[in-house]
């Protein structure tokens, strides 16, 4: 009879009644002097008790095939000990993580160079998303024989290609080598994406796929995988740049400003400082349909912030009306930091805040820039 | 006096109550003997009561073989306990690593004891505490630490889990060198101390590196229960216990500031076995830039919901699908890690999914198998299963390197 064969629990009942009926009957006789009949009794018992023992780890073993034989419970199984295999995978080309599609050197004025500016498209390894943006590096990393790591700003706008706003790309990177040119800010790499990345993302969440009458009615969307993962992983494989969490910043403006400061919350393993526009942040912009229910509650940052660790970030609530900040100002606690800050007027308004974060991610300063240009 | 579920006082307790239910049926034996009803009802109850002693006897001393539940409220919890929070602003921050006991490592071949409580209140051991005269002890036999880790990022506080420290970890020739990191989350239900005790990885390590045929690694030692009784799955549970961001970001953060260890890819990789497999597996393939290998010992590969592990989806199917391994290397792209799965051709019911999982990884995702002919669902089946995978890992990891030109005394 094998341990686990469906007989056996049925046997071993039987068994345990029949002796129990037996025990019952049989009373009054086991109950005579003597000690031959006090060893009957605990005879009797044992025989019992061993059945009764016997029938529950039967069950047990089969309902959790703890053990699959006799000589598996007894360990003398006796079968030599198998070979790891590898399954062939059929390789495919491996995918770039990062092209660049273009570079323009950035220009200042009176002939002086501040660095390059690179068209990018970044292949998400692991959220399958590609993404075309703009990487800045300042002239400290392009000048010759640099061999440093540099600190990098992932500025999330949907503003980035356009022409007028203070988060394009353009303007953005003039403002950054300026800042650097008059040494009031570190050297450090900008990447620039957009915030809405793919057809079906809402703010660089990981949305599960969604079903209606049993279809797929949307797909899974990895957009924190986008950011937290990829992004890192794409910029470090293809520039000379730092992989600890305490170089990496974030930038967001009223389009990404949510996606921005949800990654400084829970992918604090990777960002360290945030700078986002003033705001409640309780629920991702554009959301319909996301609202309710247990699971995006978290996508709440006010909750976020009564029911988990303070993360171990730096925010900066950068606008010109910083009192809707005041939730996070007030409940914010150590290791997190929290400070609010205006927006210049003029034609460069992110100057300073580009200065406090070149501060934050510590990015090296007082090179000065080469004339020559490269 | 606290009497714990596992201690020995408590089995001795157990066994002599057992006894003693045995000896006075068997003295009152003659007092229901009448031919009567009252008689026979009383010969039940005795029989029944005296039965039930030894059954509970016999339960506690299974759950002590077995490593199942560690302490009473592993088994009597609330499940829900231990977020912590920082109590004001100006308090410290808890600290993320706390070493509460410490001893020399067990050696391979030495009988380990069942319970973890025999280790002793940590005091000037060698890894933290002052470089002191056992540290020439240490690097000789390796040192076993039991710690606590409070997650910096998801609040989870965990209790008695341990840290194997290799006999290298103390050496000159190592003293400046980092090693690799192995993970080990136990099944469930199950305890930390298992890991040493029952599958004996400190042990099987150390005989493997002293045979010259593998490199030493720092072995974490996890339950992958993180609120006993309940069973959480490495799942971060829409508002409510974070435990992948535990395993994947406040562990490796907790070890890495506390002890010499490498960081980054290809210095971290996860094993365990039954549900622990089902985490490496999903830790691995969610964070493949913290773990980029894991080791399955009859793990399954579809995410679960029953009575012991409440609502950990947040009612969304499609959050359940993402927990799933199966389901993401069907609609997202594989991750580059590698994954050694072993199960048992026969004994194992894992066995089916194992090679349903196999036939669904894709590039740059490698697979690899290890499947026995024969095994249960046991520490005996994983122990077999156990030098071949450390073998598979050592190929795998980058090795702490000793000082230049140190021969070491095998």
């Amino acid at each position: 009879v094998g341990l686990t064969s469906p007989g056996l629990p049925y046997l071993l009942a039987l068994l345990a009644f029949i002796v129990l009926l037996a025990i019952i009957l049989g009373w009054p006789w086991l109950g005579r002097r003597g000690f031959t009949r006090i060893g009957l009794r605990i005879l009797s018992l044992c025989v019992l008790q061993a059945l009764v023992l016997g029938l529950i780890f039967v069950v047990v073993n089969r309902s959790g095939e703890f053990y699959s034989s006799w000589s598996d419970l007894l360990g003398t199984d006796s079968h030599g000990p198998a070979n790891v295999v590898a399954v062939q995978q059929v390789p495919t080309s491996s995918k770039r993580q990062l092209v660049v599609t273009g570079s323009t050197p950035v220009r200042l004025p009176y002939g002086h160079y501040g660095g390059a500016l690179e068209a990018i498209r970044i292949s998400g390894e692991l959220s399958g998303l590609t993404v075309a943006g703009y990487v800045y590096l300042p002239q400290a990393y392009l000048a010759r024989g640099s061999h440093q790591s540099f600190p990098v700003l992932t500025v999330i706008s949907n503003a980035i290609g356009g022409a007028n706003s203070p988060y394009s790309a353009h303007r953005l990177v003039q403002s950054a080598a300026m800042e650097i040119a008059a040494n009031r800010m570190g050297s450090l790499v900008i990447v620039m994406l957009p915030a809405t990345v793919g057809r079906f993302d809402k703010s660089c969440l990981n949305l599960p796929p969604t079903f209606a009458a049993h279809r797929q009615a949307s797909p899974s969307v990895q957009g924190e995988t986008f950011f937290a993962q990829d992004v890192p992983s794409a910029i470090e494989s293809a520039y000379r740049v730092s992989g600890l969490p305490a170089s990496w910043a974030l930038l967001g403006d009223q389009s990404g400003g949510y996606c921005a400061l949800h990654l400084a919350f829970d992918d604090s393993q990777v960002f360290s400082a945030a700078v986002v526009p003033p705001g409640s942040y309780t629920k991702p912009p554009g959301a319909q349909g996301l609202t309710g229910g247990l699971f995006r509650q978290q996508d709440n940052l006010i909750w976020q912030l009564v029911h988990l660790p303070p993360p171990p970030v730096t925010v900066l609530f950068a606008g010109s009306s910083t009192a809707s900040a005041g939730a996070f100002v007030s409940v914010a606690q150590r290791p997190m930091r929290v400070s609010t800050t205006q927006l210049d007027t003029g034609t460069w308004p992110l100057a300073h805040v580009l200065d406090w974060i070149a501060a934050a991610v510590g990015a090296p300063r007082g090179q000065l820039q080469s004339k020559a240009g490269r | 006096v606290q009497i714990g579920l596992t201690s020995a006082t408590f089995g001795i307790v157990m066994f002599f109550v057992a006894v003693s239910g045995v000896v006075l049926v068997v003295v009152l034996w003659p007092r229901a003997g009448r031919p009567r009803l009252l008689h026979m009802l009383v010969r039940v109850l005795m029989i029944g009561t005296s039965q039930l002693l030894v059954i509970a006897a016999f339960l506690v001393y299974l759950n002590s073989y077995f490593g199942f539940y560690d302490s009473w409220s592993q088994l009597l919890g609330s499940g829900t306990a231990p977020v912590v929070r920082v109590a004001k602003s100006t308090g410290p921050v808890q600290a993320a690593l706390t070493v509460i006991g410490a001893e020399a490592a067990p050696a391979p071949g030495v009988p380990i004891p069942k319970t973890a409580t025999e280790i002793p209140v940590a005091d000037g051991h060698g890894a933290l505490g002052g470089a002191g005269s056992d540290s020439q002890a240490l690097a000789q036999t390796g040192e076993l630490l039991e710690v606590n880790i409070t997650g910096q990022h998801s609040g989870i506080a965990v209790f008695n889990d341990f840290v194997y420290l290799p006999p290298q970890y103390f050496q000159p020739a190592y003293s400046h060198a980092k090693f690799p990191v192995l993970l080990a989350l136990s099944g469930y239900p199950g305890s930390s101390w298992s890991i040493v005790s029952r599958l004996k990885l400190p042990a099987e390590q150390e005989s493997l590196v002293h045979s010259g045929r593998i490199k030493p690694t720092v072995i974490v030692m996890m339950n992958s229960a993180v609120a006993m009784p309940r069973d959480t799955e490495c799942t971060n549970v829409p508002a409510g216990l974070q435990v992948e961001t535990f395993f994947a970001q406040d562990v490796p953060d907790a070890i890495e500031h506390s002890f010499r260890v490498q960081s980054g890819p290809g210095s971290w990789a996860t094993l365990g076995y039954s549900t622990g497999g089902f985490c490496a597996v999903k830790l691995a393939m969610m964070n493949p830039r913290q773990f980029s290998l894991a080791v399955s010992l009859a793990g399954y590969y579809q995410a679960l919901e029953d009575h012991t592990t409440g609502n950990l989806y947040g009612n969304n199917a499609g959050y359940q699908d993402e927990n799933s391994p199966d389901w993401r290397l069907q609609h997202l792209p594989a991750p580059p890690i590698s994954v050694l799965v072993a199960s048992s051709k026969i004994g194992e019911r894992t066995y089916g999914g194992t090679l349903h999982f196999v036939t669904l990884v894709k590039p740059p995702m490698q697979v690899y198998t290890l499947y026995l002919a024969q095994g249960g669902h046991n520490f005996g089946t994983w122990g077999r299963e156990l030098p071949q995978s450390l073998m598979w890992l050592d190929a795998r990891l980058t090795p702490a390197v000793p000082a230049a030109a140190t021969t070491n005394s095998p």
